[in-house]
């Protein structure tokens, strides 16, 4: 009996040198980043997301696995500005015992956006300003280059190549909303969470929920957003693949009995990917779909 | 003596205790008979097992030869008056109403002939004055009097009181008393548990006395014997009679 | 701050809503509040939240028919659990009812969870259930809510009397003939469904104080039923119509807690009020 729980104890230890002698473990906070950060560090890394495809980071509760995940983890990288809105203490008593990165930490200062115009709660969906989002995410690359200087060449190397590719695609996508007539080039979604997406692709924005999705939407917002849709005719509105629909539904129905038929033009990423064989599986896809929906949905 | 209810055999328990063991006995018909005990003889569990309140294990209950259930319309039930909150919102004509309940046509409403009925028993029990007054602002002879008034608005042969003279005061019980009187004139039975072995005589011309078991049953006189009383209560009792 | 017209579906879809939920809710919580059993309101309002994630797993849309089919099985499994209790222990009903309440609810918070976890998005919104989601009923809801609420009110019409009388002497009504399980069972069945489709307005959290506070108000004001029932009804309608209009009055507020506020409002009121006609009662009695 004595016999095997040494065996198990030494049986561990083993296991975790072993860990130690592989890939150094990065665990992000969302799918977005997670995508990011694996092509950037390729598989010179073991790249891990915490939050899986269409999970809400928002009103996302870690779990005793989850916990355990992030401290078995050699670097931790989340989005911070509370995108993870329940998760702020974890990361603050993690970054006291391993290199855990928030990539708003490197977003430019000039990019910031205000959550509403009473508090100075920062917008977190920086993700989709696309071009200071990678550069940021290149600074949490040059951070593990400098932890990790054996690898550091292949990181720079790989990430160039990434931000260009990316920037590109981005650029060319920038185009496609400008088609739209400017009194209903407006994207209406669940939550508002498309500001950065609007300013960086030229599209009025206006949700039916705050900034985050544990904001609850109160009878006055649903019975503004429907007048604001019908008296600018806007043919589509637009679901998160996230976040419960059911609200749109009620400001869908309000439309029709006004006599204006709204449809729902599709569902787009917001604050998660697809699954990975789903059209929004990575982070340019994503964005590419969410374009493709919404100005097939305005036009 | 013509009997209106037979028990035989009866045998009740609760959790694993033996309440009623063996019980054989006849109740006369037109008379009040008083059932009496010490505390724990089993009285109320007697009562309430010819209402059918609580399971048996064996024995029967005839009343009036039937069993129960083919001859409800025959009783009334007037239970101890802490076994209601008085706080509830109702009326002293609300509780009386209840006595004109059809359980086969339970959605019909009171007609005029259901009024006259309970103002008539209202009467009877001299609460008149007191119809439309919420039950918990009587005092406790009063409340008993509602619950009499409720047994006589259902206008049945039999009618089963669990201590009605308890806490009531004196001229409730003299009013109680008239009414039973009245009723037994009429020719009704009255079964009654009692509490109190110093009334017994007053009230009850027949009487059961239980101890568990069946100590003696019958005219009054003849069960207040010292000798019965101290099989059922375990001592010598003086009473004056 | 522009103001909307009466006639404005997304307030009527409101209105009617949330005055079918207000309506129903108190006239069954007058039964619940008869026969003691106020509390059990409450364990039933939190019980339901793992049959409603359950019913998510099943179907994975949020159909509120589905979700409703799923809240009463809970509902139903956490009274017949307590029944048990009640039967096989010693245990006074205030533990039974705490014990059932946690115990339910705590497994409801572990599937959301779980939900939460692996569910490939649109999940996020049962939680709502937790402090309701007035602003997002369709027509959909609105057409169950008449449904079971006219049912209920239908039942509650017919049979008033008689749940009044088993909640005060349930003895007597046994000698009488009447079946007293059965009418009973009906009332819990009332209350079970009422819960389930008043959670969807004010939540789990504040459900109960939907069924007591509205009759509890009343009683402080009256002792005949007939009076009790009109005014809780009509405490019922009131709060709902004041927690919704206070909702209205500015952005992101929320309807179910108002509703409740006002409940609390008229509670209070009613007890002045019903203290002052004691008083003057009182006075009149020394004086005549």
């Amino acid at each position: 009996m004595i016999c095997c729980t040494l065996l198990l104890v030494f049986g561990c230890k083993v296991d975790s040198t072993q860990q130690n002698n592989e890939r150094p473990v990065v665990v992000c906070s969302t799918s977005i980043i997670a995508d990011n950060m694996q092509a950037v560090l390729g598989n010179e890394f073991d790249v891990r997301s915490l939050m899986g495809p269409g999970v809400d980071p928002h009103s996302y509760n870690p779990r005793p696995s989850d916990v355990q995940l992030l401290q078995n983890a050699d670097v931790i990288v989340y989005n911070g500005f509370h995108l993870e809105g329940k998760m702020a203490d974890l990361f603050h008593q993690l970054a006291a015992s391993k290199p855990t990165f928030a990539v708003a930490d490197y977003f430019p200062e000039n990019q910031k956006i205000s959550a509403s115009k009473t508090t100075n709660v920062i917008d977190p969906h920086i993700w989709f300003t696309p071009e200071s989002w990678l550069k940021s995410i290149g600074k949490v690359a040059d951070q593990l280059a400098t932890l990790y200087p054996e690898k550091a060449a292949g990181i720079k190397q790989r990430f160039e190549l990434y931000q260009k590719k990316s920037v590109d695609e981005m650029i060319a996508l920038k185009s496609e909303l400008s088609t739209i007539p400017s009194e209903q080039r407006v994207l209406i979604t669940s939550h508002d969470a498309f500001h950065y997406f609007g300013k960086y692709f030229g599209i009025e924005v206006r949700a039916l929920q705050g900034v985050s999705t544990t904001q609850e939407p109160g009878v006055r917002d649903v019975l503004e957003l429907v007048d604001f849709i019908v008296k600018r005719k806007i043919k589509s509105i637009f679901i998160e693949h996230s976040v419960s629909p059911k609200s749109i539904q009620a400001v869908i129905e309000s439309c029709n009995s006004k006599g204006h038929k709204v449809n729902i033009g599709g569902t787009l990423y917001s604050d998660a990917l697809g699954a990975q064989n789903s059209d929004g599986g990575t982070y340019i896809e994503m964005i590419r779909h969410n374009i493709t929906t919404i100005s097939t949905g305005l036009k | 003596m013509k009997s209106i209810i037979s028990i035989t055999d009866l045998q009740v328990a609760y959790q694993k205790t033996v309440v009623l063991d063996e019980v054989t006995l006849e109740i006369p018909a037109g008379q009040i008979t008083g059932i009496i005990g010490p505390n724990g003889s089993g009285k109320t569990t007697l009562l309430k097992s010819i209402m059918g309140l609580i399971p048996i294990e064996k024995g029967t209950i005839r009343i009036l030869d039937q069993p129960l259930y083919a001859i409800r319309k025959a009783l009334a039930y007037v239970p101890q008056r802490e076994s209601v909150d008085w706080n509830f919102p109702a009326s002293v004509f609300d509780v009386v109403a209840m006595g004109r309940l059809n359980t086969q046509k339970w959605w019909k409403r009171l007609n005029q002939e259901d009024l006259t009925i309970i103002n008539k028993a209202l009467e009877q029990v001299q609460l008149t004055e007191f119809r439309d007054r919420q039950i918990g602002q009587l005092s406790g002879g009063q409340q008993q009097r509602v619950f009499l008034a409720r047994a006589l608005a259902q206008q049945a042969q039999i009618i089963l009181m669990d201590e009605p003279f308890v806490g009531v005061d004196m001229v409730s019980q003299s009013a109680i008393l008239e009414v039973l009187f009245e009723l037994r004139a009429q020719g009704k039975s009255m079964i009654i548990v009692h509490h109190d072995l110093l009334t017994v005589s007053n009230y009850f011309d027949y009487a059961i006395l239980l101890n568990n078991k069946v100590v003696a049953t019958g005219p009054t006189s003849e069960v207040l014997q010292p000798e019965t009383l101290e099989k059922a209560y375990g001592a010598t009792l003086l009473l004056n009679r | 701050m522009s103001s909307y017209s009466i006639i404005d579906p997304t307030l009527q879809r409101i209105v009617i809503g949330t005055v079918l939920i207000g309506l129903s809710a108190s006239l069954v919580g007058v039964f619940s509040f008869l026969r003691k059993k106020s509390l059990i309101g409450d364990a039933i309002s939190h019980a339901i939240l793992p049959g409603i994630a359950v019913a998510y797993l099943f179907i994975e849309t949020k159909n509120p028919v589905v979700l409703l089919i799923g809240a009463v099985i809970a509902g139903w499994l956490a009274t017949i659990v307590m029944g048990g209790l009640q039967r096989t222990t010693k245990l006074k009903e205030d533990s039974i009812i705490a014990i059932v309440l946690s115990a339910f609810f705590a497994l409801g918070l572990v599937l959301l969870s779980w939900i939460q976890g692996h569910s490939n998005g649109s999940q996020s919104g049962l939680s709502d259930f937790l402090f309701g989601k007035v602003a997002a009923l369709t027509n959909q809801d609105v057409y169950l809510f008449t449904l079971v609420g006219a049912a209920l009110l239908l039942i509650i019409g017919i049979k008033k009397r008689l749940f009044y009388y088993i909640a005060f002497d349930r003895d007597y009504m046994t000698t009488r003939g009447f079946s007293v399980r059965w009418n009973e069972s009906i009332v819990s069945t009332c209350s079970i469904f009422a819960i389930a489709i008043g959670i969807q307005a004010v939540g789990v959290v504040l459900m109960s104080a939907l069924l007591i506070i509205p009759v509890a108000s009343a009683r402080m004001l009256t002792y005949r039923l007939g009076t009790l029932m009109l005014l809780t009804g009509i405490f019922g309608v009131v709060s709902a119509l004041g927690g919704s209009y206070l909702s209205t009055l500015s952005a992101n507020m929320p309807t179910g807690p108002w509703i409740i506020m006002v409940l609390a409002g008229i509670a209070l009121l009613s007890f002045f009020i019903g203290k002052l006609r004691s008083k003057t009662n009182h006075q009149k009695a020394k004086l005549g």
